[in-house]
């Protein structure tokens, strides 16, 4: 592929709405924003101009709300309600905020893991027991 | 202002073949404002890759949507071998093309006969649906299956097609155009269609840049956007040509699909011509992934992105699809303000929303 990816780590959370405002006035489109686990949560705000991607990724400290880009890119308020409602992330001034209501799911921030969890390799499936045929004598 | 009234449009209206929810504010007969709520078939498929075998995930990954269900399972194996390094067989990229290609015509063909549907027109609804079986038989007659194919796979695809079933594609595919030029025109020119669909639900360029529009939608603006110019597979190499329009409205849009379709087609019989001779389809995958990648491809909708995190294990750490209906919705909510209420159904419509995608 011709198009060059990069990943840039933002030092501070609250260098983002900075960086974002200069991406919008750059002429970037905001392509993507999404929640992942490394050690920790994180976010990525991807941008896309001609055949270039630039990916922020930030690490939001815990009960500290991250600022929306709403105010920025108006179209993030999808990424962030679904951000929100998944993982639990707390985004603060969301210009259309759905209050939890943005997803139909039966249990609150299905992806959301507890800190010791987030570093660990996903457990193997458990096997289910075999099945057999009950013996002749069990049948009558 | 007139009388505020609030209508519910969905989550079951005869246009939607799936469900999404709108709430239309009207004064009188004009929609102020729409304020969407999806949800209703979110399904969690991105958290099960994390218990899925990152090789048998491709299989998940296609029945995200039973319409653009190759691309999905395409898009999820471009990004693992990207992250492993794996180089894709010739063969294979060609094969790739093809596929994707014929499901871009059906996935269009689809779209059109919903369109007339919309509009009324029962019977150019049914003949752009015939026209679409003779691309499902292809499907059925080369993979085995008409809406999940389960041919791609990571490292390249699971069956070849022979010679003699490639010259029938050709054949086939080169009949149908005279036959797709004759139905198809009927949007063009017939006046019916075209007064239903001119100058409605205008998107200038600059707003399909600023609400972040994709595929069509955006192309139909002037915006020479579309991944296959990224450089993947081999688009270059076939007669790849980026569709546009400038009139942003309703037939814009319906004119960049059938134009899309011609050039798909195009771009078969010449994938057709070029396949390598060489029978190898794919190539060996060892050991696990590790890294990350985001995968950026045209979907008949419009671009998707694929991110994988794979931390050398066979489980991946996250997958994650944006898909271009979520990446549609806030040019649909802009275009909806100021419409008739008797518009929306064919608004909604023109964004070819996949709400199995959106929602995953």
């Amino acid at each position: 592929m011709s198009e060059t990816q990069k990943v840039r780590d933002l030092s501070s959370v609250a260098e983002l709405t900075l960086v974002v405002t200069e991406k919008k006035s750059e002429g970037w489109r905001l392509c993507q924003m999404h929640a992942a686990y490394s050690d920790r949560l994180f976010l990525i705000y991807s941008f896309v101009r001609d055949q270039e991607m630039e990916n922020l990724r930030i690490y939001p400290e815990e009960g500290v709300p991250v600022e929306s880009i709403t105010g920025i890119y108006p179209y993030a308020f999808l990424y962030e309600n679904e951000i929100k409602e998944l993982f639990g992330v707390q985004i603060a001034n969301i210009s259309l905020d759905f209050q939890g209501t943005f997803y139909k799911i039966a249990k609150p921030t299905p992806f959301a893991k507890a800190p010791e969890e987030a570093d660990e390799i996903a457990p193997e499936k458990p096997k289910r027991p075999m099945k057999t045929a009950p013996k002749k004598e069990e049948r009558s | 202002m007139g009388n505020r009234t609030l209508i519910p449009f969905g989550p079951q209206h005869p246009v939607l073949p799936e469900p999404i929810h709108l709430d239309l504010v009207l004064e009188d007969e004009w929609v102020v404002e729409a304020i969407p709520s999806i949800g209703f078939i979110h399904r969690g498929l991105e958290k099960l890759v994390e218990v899925k075998d990152f090789q048998d995930y491709v299989y998940v990954a296609e029945r995200i949507c039973g319409i653009c269900s190759f691309k999905h399972g395409m898009g999820y194996s471009m990004a693992v071998e990207n992250v492993m390094g794996i180089t894709v067989p010739e063969r294979a990229e060609f094969l790739r093309a093809i596929w994707g290609e014929l499901s871009r015509v059906h996935s269009h063909l689809l779209w059109l006969g919903l369109a007339a549907d919309a509009l009324g027109f029962e019977n150019l609804f049914m003949h752009c649906w015939r026209l679409r079986e003779t691309i499902l038989d292809i499907f059925d007659m080369t993979t085995g299956g008409r809406v999940i194919f389960s041919v791609c796979k990571v490292g390249g695809v699971r069956k070849d097609i022979s010679a003699e079933k490639l010259a029938f594609i050709r054949e086939t595919l080169l009949g149908m155009r005279e036959e797709l030029n004759k139905v198809l025109t009927i949007f063009i020119d017939d006046a019916t269609v075209r007064n239903r669909m001119s100058g409605l639900g205008y998107v200038s360029p600059e707003d399909a840049h600023n609400f972040g529009a994709v595929g069509p939608m955006a192309r139909a603006s002037g915006i020479e956007m579309d991944c296959r110019t990224l450089g993947y597979n081999v688009y270059k190499e076939i007669g790849f040509k980026v569709i546009t329009e400038t009139s942003g409205d309703c037939l814009g849009r319906t004119k960049v699909r059938i134009r899309e379709i011609f050039n798909s087609i195009d771009m078969i019989v010449n994938a057709i011509d070029l396949i390598p001779k060489d029978t190898t389809i794919d190539a060996p995958v060892k050991g696990f992934p590790d890294g990350e990648y985001f995968a950026r491809l045209e979907q008949p909708r419009g671009e998707v992105v694929y991110y994988i995190r794979a931390n050398g294990t066979k489980f991946l750490e996250r997958m994650r699809m944006r898909t271009p209906t979520f990446a549609n919705i806030p040019i649909l909510l802009n275009l909806l303000k100021g419409v008739e209420l008797a518009d929306v159904p064919i608004l909604v419509l023109t964004i070819d929303p996949c709400i199995s995608c959106c929602e995953r």
